[in-house]
């Protein structure tokens, strides 16, 4: 009964996230540490955020990926295809270049642009997600055409990613900092960023999960998820927003990691079919799991310095993608 | 005078702002098995839409005596179930999963699937010899096989109104056999069945058919009515002759 | 500064590519496409040669006013070229060399990475440049900057001697380490970088490595770096905590991070810092 094996995988996928974190919490500036100190202040304030977050973001990032493949009715669509990445980008650039400028020309901050500190790189990476998902939203005239829509998001990254190329162009100061985001990273994770996430998470997974029925419907085409009352429309307008939130969430804490929200997805659909709803949280559960592996690895292959989290989730994402092209399975993506 | 099932008067659809149906006045009476007939282009599919409300349309459209902008989503989904032309999904769904969808008219936002929704859909598992294959996955089935499966769907809706485009396209005969036995069934349970059929022989089979023409209602009547069988002939330029066989119509192509 | 009459001196100068290149006579329109080649050409009394220099050059403030030609991955060749230069100053990365020596414009490619470095490419510049007593001209300029520095390390107060110090070089958390420049400078004064030379001029660090190393000294040779304090676990640090932190604005953030002649004013810069940190 798929009831019965829902249960097994979301049990395994939550022991899975307890293996990796609790490897997390013994990966640090020092490689593996086998006899962690829990008391320690670095446990408690760096690591314990860090690889909560790393989870919670990777979790925000399955979900996000498992909607997007649920309403483009495609299973290469990422949370990326509607411009929140270039959004994003573009935010944390403005925010770069803004204080680059600030200053350079003034010495030190006018009170005008006190308000730029507080929101600091998060807020507008946050931002600027949502201004790129509203342009596409407003290019394609609403989400009725999958096409459209798709076509806007590329239009939108396309040109976004233009101006943020420019800004970097013009202060080139920023570029270092620009390839941290770029690239992905769970360096400065604090405990108010998981929270945050923490409660963005609950929120989408419960909206999601409650309008999963749309999804499922899709499933069997536009016009027949209609007729079984399903107001297409609104419904979906919707999704794409909790699908906005998961991922612009995420990318402003920790910059735009490849393929998690692609690949989670894929990895439960290999072991699982059945109604959206479960299907979101196993995605979910499984991104958690994946980010978390791969924050382990970035952290502790050179330690004491760091990779960039984004590269290892491309490695292992990229690799995974690539052996289920050559292998010789009979189902389909 | 059985009561009528659909109604419309004066029934207009544009799409893309070109008129494609015009000024339909149909009167679909209830408990009884309408076929909607015509050459390629006529306009069947829309008009099929737009009865189940899946397409605007201007003019009066009444479903069991309500007036169809009345209703709300649920109740007619709840009212009228439709089974579309193959559009493109996803194929990693399993046969019950597909026919549980069927249920989800009846079903709240809040609440799931209830242990009736699974028993009625076990039900029509076994009616449509389906219990074989419930665990596969549409993927894996043959052309005939899929159809059966999404008509399951559609019949696990289990409303009064049931409307289908093209159903059995793919069927062979012992299936075609199958659905009519079903379709009589449902008939005789007081659903009412209206399909879009392109095998005039099949067609010929039903309790009414409805001829359409470039948009236009050229004709409703009995199969057995000649002033059908003229109608169809000059539809179809000449190309066919009507004969009765053993108490059958049957259209043969020349 | 008129016009000087110079017997005609053939000088053969080999650059950082092993390529030789001689010159008839002293170069008078120098194009420089990295700031410290210009800061050098000046400190050596030659700013009035040069014509034109990369976007980024901006000391002294006589250079401000030069055409800017870009940098160096995107030098604006065409520009460059109208101002008919005799000597074009790089560094080894620069993509347009190949453009300019096929258009027989005289390049030269001079490496500046470390303070040795900086005492060779003065020599260099000194005898392209065919000032008298070249060798001696740059030597005098390179006693003035260890002059600098050795004032700068006897200014820092007894407690910070062998202090660490935790240096952060731009945005996106890169550590300057000892084996960078500004690592030099720091070992020179005295101070103990907490991030040895085995990582590499500019790792990118755990910050766990930095609470542990727990300095008592930071600088930000980025005046954009902000909030140190609201890194999780980073207000236990020592610097943090006694308000040792010293941060510049951007004009002396430049100094700071620009491997070249000003590497004194550097030393004093960060020297001054340390007085006030650690007042006696």
């Amino acid at each position: 009964m798929n009831l019965s094996r829902v249960t097994v995988l979301t049990w395994s996928l939550l022991a899975l996230s307890l293996m990796a974190m609790a490897m997390g919490l013994m990966t640090g500036s020092l490689g593996w540490e086998w006899h962690t100190d829990w008391h320690d202040p670095i446990v408690q304030d760096i690591r314990l955020p860090r690889t909560l977050g790393a989870w919670l973001a990777g979790a925000l990032l399955g979900l996000a990926g498992a909607l997007a493949q649920g309403l483009f009715r495609n299973p290469l669509a990422d949370p990326y295809l509607l411009g929140c990445a270039s959004g994003a980008s573009l935010g944390v650039a403005l925010a770069l270049a803004i204080g680059v400028w600030g200053y350079a020309e003034v010495g030190q901050l006018s009170f005008a642009m006190q308000w730029w500190f507080r929101l600091g790189l998060t807020g507008m990476a946050f931002i600027g997600a949502w201004v790129a998902v509203l342009l596409t939203l407003m290019l394609a005239r609403g989400a009725e055409q999958t096409l459209r829509l798709l076509l806007a998001g590329v239009v939108v990254g396309v040109v976004l990613g233009a101006v943020t190329s420019l800004l970097t162009f013009a202060f080139p100061q920023t570029l270092p900092a620009m390839q941290s985001f770029l690239l992905g990273n769970t360096t400065m994770l604090s405990g108010q960023a998981c929270v945050m996430m923490g409660a963005i998470w609950l929120v989408c997974l419960a909206l999601s999960c409650l309008l999963s029925p749309l999804l499922d419907g899709l499933r069997l085409g536009e016009a027949t998820a209609q007729s079984l009352g399903l107001q297409v429309k609104p419904l979906r307008i919707l999704l794409l927003a909790v699908m906005g939130l998961a991922t612009a969430s995420a990318v402003a804490q920790t910059g735009l990691i490849a393929f998690v929200g692609l690949v989670a997805p894929h990895l439960v659909r290999s072991r699982f079919q059945g109604p959206y709803a479960s299907l979101l949280v196993l995605s979910s559960l499984m991104g958690g799991v994946l980010l978390t592996t791969a924050d382990v690895l970035a952290r502790g292959l050179w330690a004491p310095q760091e990779l960039p989290v984004g590269v290892l989730t491309g490695v292992l994402g990229g690799g995974y993608l690539l052996w289920r092209l050559h292998s010789p399975s009979v189902k389909a993506m | 005078m059985k009561p009528f099932a659909i109604q419309t008067k004066d029934l207009h659809v544009s799409i893309d702002k070109m008129q494609v149906l015009h000024s339909m006045d149909l009167s679909i009476e209830a408990g009884r098995w309408t076929c909607v007939v015509g050459p390629n282009g006529a306009g069947k599919s829309t008009l099929l839409k737009a009865l189940a409300g899946l397409i605007a349309s201007t003019g009066q459209l009444h479903i069991q005596g309500r007036a169809l902008i009345e209703m709300s989503d649920k109740d007619r989904a709840k009212c009228m179930a439709w089974l579309g032309q193959q559009e493109s999904g996803s194929e990693d769904l399993s046969v019950r999963d597909v026919l549980m969808l069927g249920r989800l008219p009846h079903q709240s936002l809040w609440t799931g699937a209830s242990a009736q929704d699974q028993s009625i859909v076990q039900a029509w598992i076994d009616r449509l010899q389906l219990a074989h294959l419930q665990d596969r996955s549409l993927l894996q089935l043959s052309g005939g096989e899929r159809q059966r499966v999404l008509l399951g769907r559609a019949l696990a809706v289990q409303a009064p109104i049931l409307l289908m485009d093209e159903p059995i396209a793919n069927a062979d005969i012992p299936h075609q056999s199958d659905w009519l036995q079903t379709v009589k069934q449902l008939t005789q349970q007081q659903t009412t069945v209206v399909s879009v059929l392109h095998d005039l022989n099949l067609a010929m089979r039903a309790d009414q058919v409805v001829l359409v023409h470039q948009g236009r209602l050229v004709i409703q009547a009995s199969p057995e009515d000649p002033l059908l069988h003229q109608a169809l002939t000059d539809v179809f330029e000449r190309r066919m002759l009507i004969h009765k066989v053993t108490d059958h119509w049957v259209v043969l192509a020349i | 500064m008129g016009l000087w009459f110079h017997a005609a001196v053939a000088v053969t100068v080999t650059d950082d590519r092993q390529v030789t290149v001689t010159f008839t006579q002293a170069p008078k329109r120098i194009v420089t496409l990295l700031p410290s080649l210009a800061e050098t050409v000046c400190v050596l009394g030659a700013c009035d040669r040069l014509v034109g220099t990369d976007k980024h050059a901006n000391w002294p403030a006589s250079v401000k006013a030069l055409p800017k030609l870009g940098g160096l991955d995107d030098t604006q060749l065409e520009a460059l070229v109208r101002l008919k230069p005799d000597l074009v100053l790089l560094a080894k990365s620069a993509r347009i060399i190949q453009r300019l020596e096929a258009l027989g414009i005289a390049v030269l490619a001079l490496e500046l990475q470390t303070h040795a470095d900086v005492h060779r490419v003065l020599q260099t510049v000194a005898v392209v440049l065919q000032l008298s007593n070249a060798q001696d001209q740059a030597d005098a300029v390179w006693q003035n900057i260890q002059q600098q520095v050795n004032q700068a390390k006897a200014n820092i107060p007894s407690q910070a001697i062998n202090a660490t110090v935790y240096l952060e070089a731009s945005t996106g958390g890169y550590a300057a380490g000892e084996a960078s420049f500004i690592g030099e400078i720091l070992r020179q004064l005295g101070l103990k970088n907490i991030v040895p030379a085995g990582m590499g001029a500019f790792p990118q660090l755990n910050p766990e490595f930095v609470v542990r190393a727990n300095p008592q000294l930071m600088v930000l040779a980025q005046p954009m770096v902000t909030h140190l304090s609201q890194r999780p676990g980073w207000s236990g640090i020592a610097a943090i905590k006694n308000k040792r932190v010293c941060a510049f604005p951007s004009a002396q953030a430049d100094v700071l991070v620009r491997p070249g002649p000003r590497l004194g004013e550097a030393a004093q810069l960060i020297s001054d810092c340390v007085q006030r940190s650690f007042p006696s």
